[in-house]
C-alpha cells in the first residue's frame, strides 16, 4: 500500500496511546490518513475540490467527537464513515452539475504504475462511475481502501452479505473493462 | 502491493485505482484549514450556555440525526462575532455570514481569533423589528411596564419568527441548539417536533443578533439556513429590483410542497408553490408594489401525510428593496402596511400591537372597571382611534396616546359605529332606543356630518336589526349588515337619499350563513365575513357587481362570526380579522395566519 487509507493495518503510531487531546490526535490522524481519504472521496465524488472540503469537514467533526472516540482506531472508522456519508450527500448535490462537467484529460502514467496505460486506467475509472452508488462504494473501499468485508459493512451500515453481493455485481459490471487491462 | 484478491480481476482494479490515486495530490493547506475551523468551532462552543429547554430539545434532535451528528453543511462554516453596534442607517451591525461559494463553503479561509471570526458588515433586519425606532419604542415599553420580555430571548424570538412572523402557526417548532443565549449574536437551530412519532425534524438554523448595546437590546432574526438546500440568488443582504428572480438549489430527493415567497416587510409580496426534485430551480417575481426597504426571500417545504404537515425545510435570505426606486421615492398616500394595529385587549383596555408578528407594543387607553373600551377603529390617516366606551359613549384617542375625547354621547345605546375616510367628520352609528314598541327595542342607523351638521337616519323595524357598519371611501355610501331572525343580509345605502331599511343595494349572502364585519378597501370593494358555523369562516369581496371568495380558513378557537371584525389595508393586500374569542387572523393572498395578539377587534 502507498498509504494507510482507511484501514487499520497495524502500523499505528506507537505514541498514539499517549494522545491526550483532540489536537494531538488531529495532527497525527491527518498525517496518516488525510491524503488517502481525499483520494477515497475523489473516487466517490469525481471532484477533488469537493473531496478535500468533505475530508476537512470530517476531520473537524472528528475533532469535536474526540472525547467520545478517544481511540485512533475508532477515529479512523469515524473518519471513513464520515467521508463516505458526506461524499454520498455531496454526490446527490452534484448530480446535475456532473452531467455537464467536462471530462478530465488523461494523466501521464506514473512511474510505478506505468504498466497500466492512462487511457485504460481512465476507462476503469469511468466504468466505476457508471456503477450504482453502493457497488461503487464497496469496490472503492475494498480495492482502494483495502478494507475487509466486515469493515466495509461497518462503514456503510449494511450486512457483510450485502457487501459481498454489491462487490460481486460491481465486479461483474466492470469485468469487460478490466479484461482489456489484462 | 501485498494484498491479493479472490476475484481474478481484483488486482487489476486495485492497480488501476492506485495508479489513479497517484494523480490525486491534495493541496498542502488541509491541516491549516482544519485547524482554523476547529479553533473557530472551539471558540463558539466556549460561548455555549444552553438553557434547560434547549438541552431537552437537543436530545430529541439527536434522535432525528441518528447516532452521528454528521452534517456536510457544518455549522462551523459560519462565523460568529459578538458585534452589537448600530449602523448610521439604524440597522444592526453584525458579523454572521461570510461570503459563500455555491457549495456553501467559505470562499476563503476564515480569519481565526479567540473571540470569533472577524467579519463585519451591515445585516438586513428580518424580524421582529424593522428599524431602530421600533426597537426604541419597545425598549420604552419594556422599561416602563416590562412589556413583551420575550424580545430578550433569542430562542423564543427564533421560534416565534417561524410560527408567527412567517406564519407556520400549526407547526410545533422547537429549538435544537442555541449558541445565542448569553451573547450578542448567535444561532438557534430549529426543528419541528411531530407528535405522532416524537421525532424532531431539523429544518434550519436561524441567525440572530441583538439590536443595540444595552442590556435591553432585543434580539433580531437576520436569516435562516438549511442543510441540503440554499438560495443561490439573490445573495444575502443584496439590493433587489423587479422582476426578482429567485434561484435556489435542492441537493436531492423530491421536495413535496416547496413554496418560494418574497416578503415585503410584514407581508407576502408574492408566493409561488412548486413540487420539485433535486437541482437548481428558478422562480421570478414581480415586485411592483414593494414599498418597504427591507424584506426577505424564503424557501420552505412542508411535508404532508396522515393528516399532519411537517415543516421540513426553511431558508430565509434577507434582501433590500432599495433598488425598487419608484416605490421607494413615491410612497403611496396611505401606508400599505402600517407598523402597528390597535385591538381591544384585556382589562377593558385598547392596546397597540406590532403589525409584523402581532407583538405587544403599548397600552393605548387606561384600565377601566366600568367603561370597557371596545370596537376600536383607526382612521385612514392613522391618527385617531375611535372606540366605544361603555354602552353609550363614542370616544377617540390619538394613536400616539394622550387623553381620550368624547365624540358622541347620548341617551341611546350605541351598538356599532363607523367613521369615514380622510376627513373623519362623517360619523355613523347603530343606536338602540328604549323599548317603545312591543317586545324589542327599536334600532336606527344614524349618521351626521360634523362639518355641515347634516344628519340622517334609517329605522329598522322589528324584528330586523342593523348589526355593523362600514363607510365606503366616498364618505357617502354606507354598508350595513342586517339580520332578521336567522336570515342575514348586507346592504349598501346611499346616505344622500336613503330613508328606509328596504332601500339600498342588497348584496347576496349565502342562505343559512351569517354575513358580518363589513369593511371597505380604498378602491371601494366591500369585504365581509361569511360563515356557516363557528369554525369555518370565509372572507368575501363585493366588487359592486359580484361576490368573490377571498379566503376560507378554520378557526383555532370556535367563535361566533356575528361579531367578527374585518379591517382591510388601503390597497386590499391584507386584512386583519378578529374573532370574539380573542383571536386575530391576518389574511394575505388567501392564506390565514393566527397572530399571537390575544385581543379582539383589531384595526389598522
Amino acid at each position: 500500500m502507498i498509504e494507510t487509507v482507511v484501514a487499520d493495518r497495524g502500523g499505528r503510531d506507537p505514541s498514539s496511546a499517549s494522545w491526550t487531546d483532540a489536537d494531538e490526535a488531529l495532527t497525527a490522524l491527518y498525517s496518516a490518513h488525510y491524503r488517502g481519504l481525499v483520494r477515497l472521496a475523489t473516487f466517490l465524488l469525481h471532484d477533488q475540490g469537493s473531496a478535500e472540503e468533505i475530508v476537512q469537514d470530517a476531520f473537524v467533526a472528528m475533532h469535536g467527537a474526540w472525547r467520545r472516540l478517544r481511540d485512533p482506531e475508532k477515529a479512523e472508522a469515524y473518519l471513513r464513515q464520515a467521508v463516505v456519508n458526506r461524499s454520498r450527500s455531496g454526490l446527490r448535490h452534484r448530480k446535475v452539475e456532473a452531467k455537464y462537467a467536462p471530462k478530465p484529460s488523461p494523466d501521464a502514467p506514473s512511474a510505478e504504475y506505468g504498466a497500466i496505460g492512462a487511457l485504460e486506467r481512465r476507462s476503469v475509472i469511468d466504468a466505476l462511475r457508471m456503477l450504482p452508488q453502493r457497488q461503487r462504494e464497496v469496490l472503492v473501499l475494498r480495492y482502494y481502501g483495502d478494507l475487509s468485508e466486515a469493515q466495509i459493512a461497518d462503514t456503510l451500515g449494511i450486512s457483510p452479505g450485502a457487501v459481498k453481493s454489491h462487490a460481486s455485481r460491481g465486479m461483474t459490471a466492470l469485468r469487460s473493462t478490466l479484461e482489456q487491462l489484462s | 502491493m501485498s494484498t491479493h484478491y479472490d476475484d481474478p480481476h481484483g488486482d487489476l482494479l486495485a492497480r488501476a485505482l492506485r495508479a489513479e490515486a497517484e494523480s490525486i495530490v491534495p493541496a498542502g493547506d488541509g491541516l491549516t484549514k482544519i485547524r482554523g475551523r476547529v479553533e473557530q468551532r472551539r471558540s463558539r462552543f466556549r460561548w455555549l450556555i444552553p438553557s434547560a429547554s434547549v438541552v431537552t430539545a437537543a436530545a430529541l434532535g439527536g434522535i432525528a440525526f441518528g447516532a452521528y451528528s454528521i452534517s456536510h453543511n457544518d455549522d462551523s462554516l459560519r462565523t460568529q462575532q459578538p458585534a452589537n453596534s448600530q449602523t448610521a442607517s439604524g440597522g444592526p451591525t453584525a458579523s454572521t455570514h461570510p461570503t459563500s461559494t455555491p457549495s456553501g463553503h467559505p470562499a476563503s479561509p476564515p480569519v481565526v481569533s479567540q473571540t470569533g471570526t472577524a467579519f463585519t458588515g451591515d445585516v438586513t433586519p428580518v424580524w421582529p423589528f424593522d428599524n431602530a425606532a421600533q426597537v426604541a419604542s419597545w425598549q420604552q415599553g419594556y422599561a416602563a411596564d416590562g412589556l413583551a420580555p420575550w424580545h430578550l430571548d433569542p430562542v423564543y424570538t427564533a421560534t416565534a419568527f417561524v410560527t408567527r412572523g412567517i406564519g407556520f402557526s400549526g407547526q410545533n417548532v422547537v429549538a435544537v441548539r442555541d449558541t445565542a443565549t448569553g451573547h450578542r449574536s448567535g444561532d438557534v437551530t430549529l426543528g419541528t417536533r411531530t407528535t405522532a412519532s416524537g421525532r424532531t425534524v431539523v429544518f434550519g438554523t436561524a441567525h440572530l443578533i441583538r439590536w443595540g448595546n444595552g442590556a435591553d437590546a432585543p434580539w433580531e432574526v437576520t436569516g435562516i439556513d438549511s442543510t441540503g438546500a440554499r438560495i443561490d440568488s439573490p445573495s444575502r443582504d443584496s439590493s433587489v429590483s423587479s422582476p426578482l428572480t429567485v434561484r435556489y438549489t435542492l441537493d436531492g430527493g423530491a421536495e413535496e410542497n416547496v413554496t418560494v415567497s418574497v416578503h415585503d416587510g410584514d407581508s407576502y409580496a408574492a408566493a409561488k408553490p412548486a413540487v420539485v426534485g433535486g437541482g437548481q430551480h428558478t422562480v421570478t417575481f414581480d415586485l411592483g408594489n414593494v414599498t418597504t426597504t427591507n424584506g426577505y426571500v424564503a424557501v420552505s417545504d412542508v411535508q404532508s401525510g396522515s393528516g399532519t404537515s411537517t415543516l421540513q425545510r426553511l431558508i430565509v435570505t434577507p434582501v433590500r428593496f432599495a433598488a425598487v426606486a419608484v416605490a421607494a421615492s413615491n410612497p403611496p398616500a396611505t401606508q400599505k402596511y402600517p407598523t402597528y394595529f390597535v385591538a381591544a385587549a384585556k382589562d377593558n383596555r385598547l392596546a397597540v400591537y406590532y403589525a409584523k408578528g402581532g407583538g405587544f407594543a403599548r397600552w393605548l387607553t387606561p384600565p377601566s372597571a366600568h367603561w370597557p373600551a371596545s370596537a376600536p377603529y383607526l382612521d385612514s390617516a392613522h391618527e385617531w382611534v375611535y372606540y366605544l366606551a361603555g354602552a353609550d359613549e363614542l370616544r377617540r384617542v390619538h394613536v400616539t396616546g394622550g387623553t381620550p375625547e368624547t365624540v358622541q354621547k347620548g341617551e341611546l345605546q350605541i351598538n356599532a359605529f363607523a367613521v369615514t375616510g380622510a376627513s373623519d367628520e362623517m360619523l355613523a352609528y347603530v343606536a338602540v332606543g328604549a323599548n317603545t314598541n312591543g317586545s324589542q327595542p327599536s334600532m336606527t342607523v344614524q349618521w351626521k356630518d360634523a362639518k355641515t351638521g347634516a344628519a340622517g337616519a334609517i329605522a329598522f323595524p322589528n324584528p330586523a336589526t342593523a348589526e355593523q357598519l362600514a363607510w365606503a371611501p366616498d364618505g357617502r355610501h354606507l354598508a350595513v349588515t342586517t339580520r332578521s331572525g336567522t336570515a342575514w343580509g348586507v346592504r349598501v345605502y346611499d346616505t344622500a337619499t336613503a330613508t328606509t331599511a328596504d332601500q339600498g343595494v342588497a348584496i347576496p349572502c349565502a342562505a343559512g350563513e351569517s354575513c358580518s364585519a363589513p369593511s371597505y378597501d380604498a378602491a371601494g370593494n366591500l369585504y365581509f365575513v361569511q360563515a356557516p358555523d363557528a369554525t369555518t369562516w370565509s372572507l368575501m369581496q363585493w366588487t359592486g357587481t359580484q361576490v368573490k371568495h377571498v379566503s376560507t380558513w378554520t378557526l383555532t378557537t370556535q367563535a361566533s362570526p356575528e361579531t367578527a371584525t374585518v379591517d382591510i389595508t388601503p390597497d386590499a393586500e391584507a386584512a386583519l380579522v378578529g374573532t370574539p374569542a380573542g383571536e386575530t387572523y391576518r389574511i394575505e393572498h388567501g392564506r390565514a395566519t393566527l397572530l399571537p395578539t390575544q385581543a379582539s377587534q383589531p384595526t389598522w
